[in-house]
């Protein structure tokens, strides 16, 4: 029995250990290296890529890269609420409605960013329609900046905000809503006091899912902020094309890293659960 | 006009009528039971005091204020849910003070203490639902209902999760309780006997009717249909004539005259512990129970027994 389950075992193990594990350890070694004279690396060891994080200029795009991934996740818990507590309530139809939220991702995320481009150009439809009628006399500049990155981000990772809420909303027993009206709770009451306290570990479950892949983005930031929203996906990115420093790429990735493990592990810590 | 009364209350749900007209009328104070079986449209009732389900016809007044159209948030009707419903991110102490809070009442500490008091909770304050035994979980929601002094107050089988020795115990209390507090109780229950210990009055509902209203006693004593005699005990049947086994005797010999007398063979005979259960088949094939006490006999099994009974003890109710 026990070698029959190393047996299953098997498979995803030695597939973590050669595919993610050593590229890792590859990473690691290289962040401690320097850069080599036509790139790659070469050169002796060394701690200097490490110090070059804490230097102000990348400080600026780390802080920055927070603060959209939070404007991000906070867009998509607001939108996601109420879109699950519709979907929970939606009886027969909520397989369907699920499955209109999950749609997004049966085609590319890169095809999807550039339809996101055309509706937000100058010549896009959005200003085309507005300029068209008369409301703007100028194209109002929706394209290339921080507005855009952060909504193609909500855009791009609301289904991850809307899927756990929906299962946290789904499991919360409707008898509480009845007991709070029961007690002379109004229905926002209601909502405030009972559902939202109850549907904390599904927030907490959306915004770490929104949070993650939306600091460490560079395809939407690069499609839709240009070149002037820079976040540190895109950083990341530079260093192993265009600046041709693979070891202070390495140790951005790792800081990158490190960082959401640390984050994750104090918002799941909360919920009791067993995290590493 | 302190009073709770039904009147003439209809409910569908899609095409089956669930309440098929019921008017009742429970007076201030008083310990009501609702006592039917799983589908008999109890529970419906109840949600449709509580304001969760509106009737298609008929109205509820309570205190000469009609409930009609009233939000369950604004209805003076506070209720003892089945599951306890309690919030489960609350303590008892907080579970018992939402609804005062929900009304801004300035003495909330105050009244949750003296509410806990009352259910003997005082010692459990912070306890969360999670962590509560059966018995606690059932006094906070009984507690969180009463702190918002009702003017009547709903309980939808509030023992039925209960382990039996507990419910026992809890039935004793809640007697208790309600004479203390004196708020108009409606309890909802499928189980006779805790109808019949708890209840000043009864209505038994069958089919979304009300079958029989009256005291325990009436009731169980004189039932107004076989659906009432049977629910609310064991009956033997001999036509259209029935007969508790609790005043069935039970002797080989003869009785004196004046009786009511079967014969029949023993079928089955068993010790119950506070007595005896002799059932016999009758040549007219009828089965025949009889418990009686120690030291009444002792009956086996193919044994030729006669049974009798008093005839003022018949309950006459033709099929």
């Amino acid at each position: 029995m026990r070698r029959l389950r190393a047996l299953f075992l098997l498979p995803a193990w030695a597939f973590t250990l050669l595919l993610f594990l050593a590229p890792m350890g590859i990473i690691v070694v290289y962040s401690l290296r320097t850069k080599g004279v036509y790139g790659g690396v070469g050169g002796p060891w060394t701690i200097e890529n490490y110090v070059r994080l804490f230097d102000p200029l990348y400080g600026v795009i780390l802080l920055r890269s927070f603060v959209m991934a939070g404007a991000a996740t906070v867009g998509c818990l607001v939108l996601a609420f109420p879109l699950a507590l519709y979907i929970s309530r939606s009886g027969t139809r909520k397989t369907l409605l699920l499955n209109l939220v999950m749609l997004p991702f049966w085609t590319s995320f890169l095809v999807r960013t550039y339809a996101w481009m055309f509706l937000l150009r100058d010549t896009g439809l959005i200003n085309s329609v507005l300029l068209g009628m008369g409301v703007i006399s100028e194209p109002l500049p929706l394209l290339y900046n921080d507005g855009a990155v952060v909504v193609g981000l909500i855009y791009g990772y609301l289904p991850f905000a809307v899927l756990p809420l929906y299962s946290n909303l789904e499991r919360l027993d409707r008898a509480l809503l009845e007991a709070a009206a029961d007690l002379g709770a109004k229905p926002w009451e209601a909502m405030l006091h009972v559902v939202l306290p109850l549907t904390a570990p599904g927030m907490r479950a959306a915004g770490v899912l929104v949070f993650i892949p939306s600091l460490g983005a560079y395809l939407t930031p690069d499609l839709l902020g240009g070149g002037k929203s820079m976040m540190i996906g895109n950083l990341v990115q530079n260093q192993f094309t265009s600046a041709r420093d693979w070891p202070f790429g390495s140790a951005l990735s790792l800081a990158l890293m490190a960082v959401v493990m640390l984050l994750l592990w104090a918002l799941l810590r909360r919920d009791g659960e067993e995290v590493f | 006009m302190s009073e709770l009364i039904l009147d003439g209350i209809y409910k569908d749900f899609s095409t089956h009528r669930v309440v098929d007209g019921i008017s009742l009328t429970i007076p201030q104070g008083c310990f009501y039971s609702l006592l039917g079986p799983s589908g008999c449209g109890k529970t419906t009732t109840l949600r449709m005091i509580a304001g969760f389900e509106e009737p298609d016809r008929g109205l509820i007044k309570l205190n000469g204020r009609t409930l009609n159209g009233m939000r369950p948030y604004e209805r003076p009707v506070t209720t003892v849910f089945q599951s306890y419903a309690l919030f489960p991110h609350l303590s008892a102490a907080e579970n018992v003070a939402f609804g005062l809070r929900r009304r801004g009442d300035p003495d909330t500490a105050r009244k949750v203490r003296e509410a806990l008091d009352l259910v003997q909770l005082t010692a459990k304050a912070d306890r969360m639902p999670a962590k509560m035994s059966g018995g606690e979980r059932q006094r906070t929601a009984l507690a969180r209902a009463l702190v918002l002094e009702p003017e009547l107050l709903l309980l939808d089988e509030p023992l039925s999760a209960l382990d039996p020795a507990l419910r026992k115990l809890m039935r004793v209390e809640l007697k208790e309780l309600q004479a203390r507090v004196g708020i108009t109780f409606l309890f909802i229950t499928h189980d006779q006997e805790e109808a019949l210990s708890l209840s000043d009055r009864i209505a038994v509902m069958h089919k979304g009717r009300i079958e029989q209203m009256g005291s325990p006693q009436e009731i169980y004593l004189t039932p107004a249909t076989r659906f009432v005699a049977s629910f609310l005990g064991a009956v033997n049947w001999v036509g259209s004539v029935g007969v508790r086994p609790e005043l069935t005797r039970i002797s080989k010999e003869r009785p004196e005259g004046g009786m009511r007398v079967k014969e029949g063979t023993v079928s089955s005979a068993m010790f119950l512990g506070d007595c005896f259960r002799v059932e016999a088949q009758t040549g007219e094939g009828e089965s025949l129970v009889a418990q009686i006490a120690h030291g009444l006999g002792q009956f086996e099994r193919g044994e030729r027994v006669h049974l009798w009974w008093d005839p003022s003890d018949e309950m006459a109710l033709p099929e």
